[in-house]
């Protein structure tokens, strides 16, 4: 187990340093660009997530536990979610339904065009990426005890 | 009795089924250009949201309840393997 964890190859190293701003750029750019191309708030958090996990492979539990505070992500996906309800809830200050389309459409095909929708998918996006990158933190640290505890048992025994 | 009422409500619902399927079949005939909820949704995406990408326009538009569903789906699971794996917080 703890062979697996330990991971300090220079080839994997350096595969990740040009593979983690590119995947993080690619997932802004699909968060972004939720209502003009394919894509939306769930998958481009999902793909911003991922970077977590390039970081565990190439660099080892410890770089993660140094880079990403773990109380910060999990309040960042409440603040995620709330921003949601609100920006739903924008209908109902302006008179009307709940998730109804209220500020300004703008031209179609611009970037800040299609009122809350832009919004919206913002706020799922930063919500998405801060869970997923909550559960995968969590996985690491899960897997960080578990070999912890592996080799207190060989200690005692 | 008991197998009585079993036959009288089997009974039932196969009449209820028959005219069901018999209305479903006329109406389609009387009204071929039958237009409800998803024709409005696919036409008017573009004048009344102004986002290029339907698809988007659908889910965070005019199915805003289902994205807000999802996302607390995605809450519930996060907040379960929380509780399941807590075994980080004793670091």
């Amino acid at each position: 187990m703890k062979k697996n964890i330990k991971i300090k190859e220079p080839i994997i190293k350096s595969c990740a340093n040009i593979t983690l701003p590119m995947a993080l750029v690619l997932g802004i750019y699909v968060i972004l660009h939720g209502h003009l191309s394919p894509g939306g708030g769930f998958q481009g958090g999902v793909i911003v997530a991922g970077a977590i996990a390039i970081v565990f492979i190439a660099y080892g539990y410890k770089e993660v536990f140094a880079v990403f505070n773990m109380e910060r992500v999990k309040v960042s996906e409440d603040i995620g979610a709330i921003g949601y309800v609100f920006v739903a809830a924008l209908g109902l200050i302006y008179g009307f339904d709940f998730c109804t389309n209220v500020i300004w459409h703008g031209i179609p095909g611009k970037l800040f065009s299609s009122g809350t929708i832009f919004w919206m998918n913002f706020a799922v996006g930063f919500k998405v990426t801060a869970g997923i990158g909550f559960l995968i933190i969590m996985m690491v640290a899960n897997l960080y005890q578990t070999s912890e505890y592996e080799d207190e048992d060989e200690d005692t025994k | 009795m008991k197998k009585f009422f079993t036959w009288f409500s089997l009974t039932i619902l196969l009449v209820m089924g028959i005219y069901v399927c018999y209305n479903m079949a006329v109406i389609t005939q009387l009204h071929p250009t039958y237009e409800g909820i998803a024709s409005l949704i696919v036409k008017d995406t573009l004048q009344k949201t102004s986002a290029i990408n339907s698809c988007t326009a659908i889910v965070f538009d005019f199915r805003g309840y289902d994205t807000l569903g999802e996302s607390f789906v995605l809450f519930t699971a996060v907040i379960g393997s929380a509780a399941i794996l807590r075994k980080y917080k004793r670091r």
